[in-house]
């Protein structure tokens, strides 16, 4: 994701400053398999938490609240429905230039 | 024992920042907010103080009401964050300004009447304007008179409803019509929604007054105007102040009116929807406060002691994270001098307190688990799902995915990390790590040891038992997969939801565009017109009197306004004693 | 209280009025240099103190009022002083706004006034002075006129002074004097009637010897000289639409009389309306035989209305200023005509707060137009930032106009709505409401002129103005807050006096 151009400054050596700093970019500038591995990781405890449910009450207050994966499809879908109402309908309509008022 | 209304420590006080400097200056400005605070919680539990106003009258300016202790709590810890924050700035004005504003704020919490509510609220807004004037720019000088005008009028609307109760109830013989009870209108306040009297419109000023200031579309389009114009650390005070006031003013006037359950809603998704069109990370911020108020407004609407105890945590717990995203995004700001996303990215690498900072608030923004937002926010969705509100329950919810897309993950992705803009500035100066720092480990104390909160909330838990339990297995397991999945769909749309050079219109286009198109090309010419007009009617006695006092023509550029000729001014005196006297003769 | 001599005590209310008269003419021989402007100082200052003496007498009292018959003729032959609450207040403001403005007034009369004409300035100004305080302590109603021509006369003669900067100060005075001529002829006709009718010329006697009379709501006369003196005192108190003279007077006088009489001389006009609608006619005629209460309340609506929208398109900041002063007269007309306590104890608070906060924006206006040379918004702008405390007292007046919370403008609103929902005139509160937006806009402009404008041509080299004109100017608008969060002094006077003039004491 870098630009190879950029090249990458040298950090201040050592100290918690540069501990708190890399793994953050060895995971997303430099290394693609890290990516790769923070995706799979990511889908993996996606899917445990949404199975989970199988194994947690949730007390329903309306039934659908109840159903296993619920909340992760609903989040998902949620996200997916706000997203594209913004983009595509409130977005067409009411987008201007970022210096329509200036004119 | 405190005999007097907190807030005026801050409000006096700010009075003599502007004489002080260096060390003196700095102290002042960490003190006053701490004294603020200590005589907060100094104020005995029965105090009611009173000044006599305009002789016969009195104002209630100190009084706990229930919501009162948590309010004014975190104005003021409000006020010491934000100055720790902006104590390397050295604009004159705006921390002297902005100490006047949250003073006020803390007034307002302790009014006992609508009068000196009035008051305090109406500074507010005097003070916050010149808080967003000091960002000193151009484009801070026209949104600042833009947001004075909108405030200006919510307060007229305000003080109209104001009025149109008082004439109501000194017509029912009331005799001291200014009390806040009188003004509780509450689940009853809407059931009527008769126009057959004066006094029923009473309700709706007060509320739109209100409103206004809540920034509930369509009024709110100042907020995300206004706050993103002012300074870094000006924006930081901005955030916190107006709508939760606002919010604070509701619990006690309209607490369980329906309506305020769909306003709420509605800002909630608004403030979405236009987060995640937006370039500009303070406006992000911006819109995201908007969804954030709709929360504690739909709380206010359910009415319930559960809800209302949220609303008033979530306000808490809101006020110091959005503090904290937005001295994080000021404190990029400060460092680059940039603030759309488009320009920013990568900032990871020399930025990470900043960054670390920027996250947690963005957690705590997202209510995820062990952050503040997680116990607060929590309430008002169980007090939804409590009273069957299915509609509102599904809304919240989304809403809730729906802050971690716009402002969890959208604010720090696009600004510390998403492509290199190779930006490397270093963190910010001491104080405002020093700021973030705290308001970050606040974050996540109160998450954790949420017990203080909840005790001083409107509606304590009765000896012995657990006002609410935010931890439990199921709860943490739902809201995890929430979030989770939603930050799913946030990696999943990035191609959708990259970056564009755009704003997005709003309610303000109406008076930024509409009416001045409007006055252009229809209202002007009419009134043109109606010149011509006028001139042909008194063009007559104008050439009379000229001849007759031979009064000389202004040479040059014409008076906008043309003034009355001699001989028509004689012929309306005449007019008007002749007037007089045939009423007179009638009568 | 001051250790006064006995006799001076005893003289008091003669000596507010000859102290000034006889300082006035004197003035005119103090030649050249700052000579003139010392002595008025020291002679308005006097006369200040003596008011305040007054003041404190009267309380100390008791009494409702305190009367002194001159040269010891009885009254109904003589001339009568009569001092109560409501005139020793308005004499307070008088002589004390007077003060305050001849103490500010030396640079700005030195700046506008050619040199040699300082001794007569000064002689006509504290002669002005003079004839307004006259016009309040006096008990006779032909003294009142002959008071009225004396501030009438000097006052044009004030306003013709500023041609040396604009001419157009010389048609604007000319302006004033036909008009006002006809207002005070109307006035005199009217006295004229009364006296006819009544057969006397003091206030309380005729007040009296109406109310004896049998056929008083429809006797023609007393009808004819009712609405003479209405009108007339319309025309000098500049209620719309009856303020022609004023926006012109008050733009192109030089600064100082344009702050003196924006201060005092519509509101001595105010106080005229006082004495011969509640003090002579009586409450009962005024407002229930006649149809004052919808005629003024109707004239003051418009005013408020119209003249605000009118100062709104002002380019000029002192013509802006002068139409804002129309609509607040209406504010005070509005207040009285409604005849109830509140109403008009918020009329007598206003005329005091919009007294001290138009004569304080008035001088700061006059201190740009010593630094900038002139008052057109072009010269404002930008000044926020060269001028700061010129442009922030500017400012909170501004804000006093609108009516904001902790101002003294405030207090008067309030008590004026207070007054209209007590009489069930809801519209009026609206309109109040309307007026204090408008109001909003205008003082807007002037706020956006200031600070944020980018200042050009002399503005751009101004500096702060100086302290001779600084101190003077916050004093005004240091009162303006005061009396806003203060209101024990202001409101108590006003409740009291609104009282005894709905009871009807003459």
């Amino acid at each position: 994701m870098s630009d190879p151009n950029q090249g990458t400054p040298q950090a201040p050596d050592g100290g918690i400053v540069g501990k708190l700093r890399a793994p953050w970019r060895s995971m997303l500038d430099e290394s693609p398999r890290a990516v790769r591995a923070f995706w799979v990781g990511s889908i993996v405890v996606l899917l445990l938490l949404a199975f989970a449910d199988l194994f947690v009450h949730h007390h329903a207050h309306f039934g659908i609240d109840g159903t296993p994966g619920f909340y992760s499809l609903y989040g998902l879908g949620a996200c997916i429905v706000m997203v594209i109402v913004s983009k595509f309908v409130v977005g067409l309509v009411l987008k201007r230039r970022d210096t329509y008022y200036d004119d | 024992m405190i005999e007097f209304p907190p807030g005026l420590i801050l409000v006096l006080g700010a009075l003599l920042l502007p004489f002080a400097s260096g060390v003196v200056r700095s102290a002042l400005a960490l003190l006053l907010p701490l004294a603020t605070l200590v005589a907060v919680w100094l104020v005995p539990d029965n105090a009611h103080v009173t000044v006599p106003f305009m002789g016969d009258m009195e104002m209630t300016i100190l009084q706990w009401n229930p919501p009162t202790r948590v309010f004014a709590t975190i104005f003021s810890l409000m006020a010491f964050g934000g100055a720790l924050f902006s104590l390397n700035q050295d604009r004159k004005v705006e921390l002297p300004a902005a100490f006047v504003y949250a003073g006020s704020a803390v007034c307002v919490t302790f009014a006992g009447d609508m009068l000196s509510l009035f008051i305090f609220w109406e500074m507010m807004a005097v003070g916050s304007t010149i808080v967003v004037w000091s960002g000193n720019t151009e484009a801070s000088g026209r949104a600042g008179l833009r947001y004075a005008a909108v405030h200006f009028v919510g307060g007229a609307v305000l003080m109209a409803g104001i009025l149109a109760h008082v004439f109501a109830l000194k017509a029912g013989g009331v005799e001291s019509p200014l009390e806040l009870g009188y003004y509780a209108f509450g689940p009853g306040g809407f059931d009527a929604l008769s126009f057959s009297g004066v006094g029923d419109i009473a309700p709706w000023l007060i509320l739109i007054g209100i409103l206004i200031n809540a920034a509930t579309p369509p009024f709110g389009s100042w907020l995300a105007d206004a706050y993103p114009e002012a300074s870094e650390s000006g924006t930081v005070f901005l955030s916190a102040f107006t709508t939760k006031t606002s919010v604070y003013v509701l619990m006690l006037l309209f607490a369980g009116t329906e309506l305020l359950i769909y306003a709420g809603l509605i800002m909630a998704v608004y403030g979405i929807v236009y987060a995640i069109l937006e370039n500009d990370m303070r406006r992000i911020l911006a819109y995201s406060i908007v969804n954030q108020v709709g929360f504690m407004v739909c709380g206010i609407g359910i009415g319930t002691e559960m809800a209302l105890n949220g609303a008033a945590a979530h306000a808490f717990a809101h006020i110091i994270y959005k503090a904290l995203l937005l001295m994080s995004a000021g404190s990029v700001l400060y460092m680059t001098g940039k603030r759309k996303c488009t320009d920013l990215g990568g900032l990871y690498h020399t930025m990470p307190i900043t960054m670390w900072c920027g996250i947690i608030g963005a957690l705590a923004i997202s209510a995820f688990p062990w952050t503040s937002g997680f116990v607060s926010k929590s309430m008002i969705s169980q007090a939804a799902a409590d009273n069957h509100l299915f509609l509102a329950w599904m809304i919240l919810t989304a809403a809730s995915a729906g802050v971690f897309l716009h402002a969890g993950i959208k604010f720090p992705w696009f600004v510390f990390f998403q492509k290199d803009s190779g930006l490397r500035p270093p963190d910010p100066p001491w104080n405002m790590k020093a700021a973030m720092i705290f308001f970050a480990g606040l974050c996540i104390l109160i998450g954790v040891f949420y017990e203080p909160l909840y005790a001083i909330l409107p509606f304590p838990a009765a000896a012995g038992e657990v006002l609410y339990k935010p931890y439990t297995v199921s709860h943490v397991v739902s809201q995890l997969q929430l979030l989770l999945w939603s930050g799913l769909a946030f990696f999943l749309l990035l191609p959708v939801l990259k970056r564009t050079l755009t704003i997005t219109l709003d309610f303000d286009w109406l008076w930024r565009s509409f009416f001045p198109w409007l006055w252009r090309n229809l209202l002007r010419p009419i009134v043109t017109v109606l010149g011509w007009i006028r001139d042909v009617f008194f063009i007559e006695s104008k050439r009379l009197a000229a001849a007759f006092t031979r009064e000389e023509r202004p040479t040059g550029k014409a008076d906008p306004f043309r003034e009355w000729s001699l001989g028509s001014a004689m012929v309306l005196l005449t007019f008007t004693l002749f007037i007089f006297l045939v009423v007179g003769f009638m009568n | 209280m001051l250790d006064i001599p006995l006799d001076v005590q005893a003289n008091l209310p003669v000596l507010i009025v000859l102290t000034p008269l006889l300082g006035g003419v004197i003035a005119t021989f103090t030649g050249r240099g700052v000579l003139p402007w010392l002595w008025s100082t020291l002679v308005t200052g006097v006369t200040f103190a003596l008011t305040i003496q007054m003041m404190m007498t009267l309380l100390a009292s008791g009494e409702p009022f305190i009367s002194y018959e001159l040269g010891n003729w009885p009254k109904w032959w003589g001339i009568e002083y009569r001092v109560d609450l409501l005139n020793a207040f308005i004499l307070l403001v008088v002589a004390g706004i007077g003060f305050i403005t001849t103490v500010y007034a030396r640079l700005s009369v030195q700046d506008e006034i050619p040199d040699d004409r300082h001794n007569v300035f000064y002689a006509v100004w504290i002669l002005a002075i003079t004839g307004l305080l006259g016009i309040t302590i006096t008990g006779d109603a032909f003294n009142v006129y002959v008071l009225l021509e004396i501030s009438s006369l000097t006052v044009y003669a004030l306003i013709a002074m500023g041609k040396d900067r604009d001419r157009r100060a010389l048609t604007a005075s000319l302006r004033y004097l036909i008009l006002g001529s006809v207002g005070a002829s109307f006035i005199l006709l009217g006295i004229g009637y009364l006296m006819m009718v009544t057969g006397t010329l003091n206030m309380e006697d005729m007040h009296n010897q109406l109310l004896r009379m049998p056929d008083l709501d429809t006797n023609r006369t007393i009808l004819v000289a009712f609405a003479l003196l209405v009108v007339g005192l319309s025309l000098k108190m500049a209620l719309y639409p009856l303020h022609m003279w004023l926006p012109k007077a008050y733009t192109y006088a030089p600064s100082a009389v344009s702050a003196l009489l924006a201060a005092t001389a519509t509101k001595v006009g105010v106080y005229m309306a006082f004495r011969f609608l509640f003090g002579i006619f009586g409450v009962g005629f005024s407002f229930y035989a006649m149809p004052s209460h919808f005629v003024l309340l109707g004239m003051a609506s418009l005013g408020i209305i119209f003249s605000s929208l009118t100062a709104i398109r002002q380019t000029n900041a002192k013509s802006l200023l002068a139409y804002s002063s129309v609509g607040q007269i209406g504010y005070i007309v509005a207040g009285f005509s409604l005849a109830n306590p509140n109403g008009v104890a918020g009329s007598i608070v206003h005329i005091f707060n919009h007294a001290v906060t138009k004569g304080g924006m008035f001088m700061a206006l006059g201190a740009i137009a010593y630094r900038v040379g002139g008052t057109d918004m072009k010269h404002l702008r930008g000044l926020g930032k060269r001028m700061p405390l010129t442009a922030g007292a500017l400012a909170l007046g501004g804000l006093g106009l609108i009516g904001f919370p902790l101002t003294a403008g405030f207090i008067s609103k309030w008590y004026l709505v207070s007054g209209a929902l007590d009489a069930g005139m809801w519209q009026l509160a609206v309109v109040v409401l309307i007026g204090s937006l408008f109001a909003l806009v205008y003082v807007w402009k002037i706020i956006e002129a200031l600070f944020f404008g980018e200042p050009t041509g002399r503005t751009a080299e101004a500096t702060e103005a100086p302290l001779s004109m600084l101190i003077p100017i916050w004093v005004l608008i240091g009162l303006s807050i005061y009396f806003g969060v203060d209101t024990s002094f202001t409101a108590d006077v006003a409740t009291r006096a609104a009282s005894s003039l709905l009871g009807g004491l003459p």
